[in-house]
């Protein structure tokens, strides 16, 4: 499985039961990795693939499902905003962060340590459309 | 008789057109208005900037921006305060044009007296679960900013703007060192990251107005407030306009408890219009506070906290790499291998590396 998560500098996911923040870049390269596979994404994420959903020629690879952690099968991609990594690390072997290279309020965090579990395997930056840096990450088993 | 009933009809048409284009701000980019609102602020300056619609994602569901805002809108009596909830539905408000958008938002209602107890590290604490306390007739996608005048003891009051993109700066920010916030003092502490224990804080920060020397919109605050508190918060809200192109009601209120002339922390609330409040929410106390040093808050002096450890505030000696930005133990092997000109000394917190752009090194991970 490969798992696309997104991290503040201080490791934060979210505040207030809301992501930190976005990126219609980021959004892209997810879906442009994880062509040709099903991407699952929470009710959460759905809003912001609202367009992807509409257009019948790219609905039809992308699942919506709170219970993906369990559901998901093995080869799949997932795109995790609002669920713990601690549910999905057991089946992921390839673990993407992008990472905003900013700081923001945070209430929930990353809940696992990726260097325990994976390996660095690659690392690039790009321009953001609303973001002046955003690291990419590639972790491997 | 006829022709004389014709003229006096040509001339009052002309009369209605002259008036209409005098109240007409449609067309206007900026606006700057004197307006009396209430006796704790008696005369404001309001800077309202029309803002054109740049997102396709706006629905009807908002305040309309075509409504034309006058001196009414300014109105001294109490308009309508139904509290935002979550989730909103402004649904009553764009259906009843008759009632008017409070230009500026009120201050809110939160007082010295609501400040949570601060346990001497949190940067910020959560109130009123998050909501802020605008009401349904402060929520507007008409661009404005608002600062309080300084009372009579030259303090700040409340700020508040609907921060959308052509709210935000497109120049470099100036200096700001010619104002000297309430309560001001130029301290150093070795353990402070900067050594100056006080910044100028922005109250709405130059990222999200643009607003520089303006000395109603800067507080002395400790770095701590400065970076840790208020920060995260400016750069939730900025990189959120800047990708949605929304519009975001944002207050912040310096809080001082009695005459002190410096705040005990800043009120900030954050609530995202367009998609009501799905994007953005929240309503939190920041606290003025520096751990390891003790605050006079009546006159802004200061003293090391003797009881407090290098432990306790976090601080210590790194090593960095200012090339790849990544922070090292001076006891990790990538630091024997560093170029010279790369390395520097830090003493600090890691919290403050952090929020200058630098990493852990995934060796020693700091």
């Amino acid at each position: 499985m490969t798992v696309f998560i997104c991290l503040d500098d201080n490791n934060g996911q979210m505040f207030n039961r809301r992501r930190q923040s976005r990126d219609r870049t980021v959004t892209e390269d997810i879906l442009s990795t994880s062509r040709g596979h099903r991407l699952y994404i929470s009710s959460y994420s759905k809003p912001l693939l609202d367009s992807v959903l509409q257009d019948e020629n790219t609905a039809a690879d992308i699942t919506v499902d709170d219970a993906f952690p369990e559901t998901a099968p093995e080869n799949a991609f997932c795109f995790a905003e609002d669920i713990p990594m601690s549910k999905l690390i057991d089946k992921t072997d390839r673990l993407i962060i992008y990472r905003w290279n900013r700081v923001y309020p945070k209430d929930v965090s990353l809940d696992i340590k990726p260097e325990d579990s994976f390996k660095l395997t690659g690392c690039s930056e790009f321009k953001g459309y609303s973001h002046e840096k955003i690291t990419r990450e590639v972790y491997e088993r | 008789m006829k022709k004389k009933i014709l003229s006096m009809l040509v001339v009052l048409l002309a009369l209605a057109m002259f008036f209409c284009c005098q109240t007409d701000f449609s067309e206007e980019t900026t606006n700057t208005i004197n307006v009396t609102t209430n006796d704790d602020y008696s005369i404001h300056d309001i800077v309202i900037t029309d803002c054109p619609d740049t997102t396709d994602s706006i629905t009807t569901n908002i305040i309309p921006d075509t409504e034309v805002i006058t001196t009414e809108a300014f109105s001294t009596t109490t308009p309508v305060t139904t509290p935002i909830t979550t989730p909103v539905t402004t649904e009553a408000v764009i259906t009843s044009l008759d009632i008017k958008t409070q230009i500026p938002a009120r201050a809110p209602s939160f007082t010295a007296s609501d400040i949570p107890a601060s346990n001497g590290s949190d940067a910020y604490a959560v109130i009123n679960d998050n909501v802020p306390f605008f009401t349904q007739d402060e929520l507007t996608v008409k661009a404005y900013e608002f600062y309080s005048e300084l009372d009579s003891l030259g303090r700040c009051g409340y700020t508040v703007a609907s921060v959308c993109k052509e709210l935000m700066p497109t120049e470099e920010r100036e200096s700001i060192g010619s104002v000297k916030p309430s309560g001001w003092q130029t301290v150093k502490y070795d353990f402070v990251e900067g050594q100056y224990l006080y910044n100028r804080c922005h109250l709405i920060g130059f990222q999200l107005a643009g607003e520089n020397a303006n000395k109603k919109n800067l507080v002395t605050g400790t770095r701590y407030l400065n970076v840790q508190g208020m920060l995260p918060f400016e750069n939730l809200v900025a990189d959120y306009v800047k990708e949605t192109g929304n519009h975001v009601m944002y207050r912040s209120t310096p809080i001082f408890e009695g005459d002190n002339l410096v705040c005990a922390g800043v009120l900030m609330e954050g609530y995202s219009v367009e998609d009501k409040g799905d994007g953005v929410e929240f309503c939190v106390f920041a606290y003025n506070i520096q751990p390891g040093v003790i605050i006079n808050y009546a006159t802004g002096e200061s003293s090391q906290d003797e009881t407090t450890t290098a432990a306790d505030t976090g601080v210590q000696t790194y090593i960095l790499n200012t090339n790849s930005k990544l922070i090292h133990y001076p006891s990790c092997s990538s630091v024997s291998s560093m170029s010279d000109k790369n390395k520097k000394e830090y003493t600090g917190t890691r919290d403050e590396l952090i929020a200058q752009g630098y990493k852990a090194c995934s060796k020693c991970k700091p």
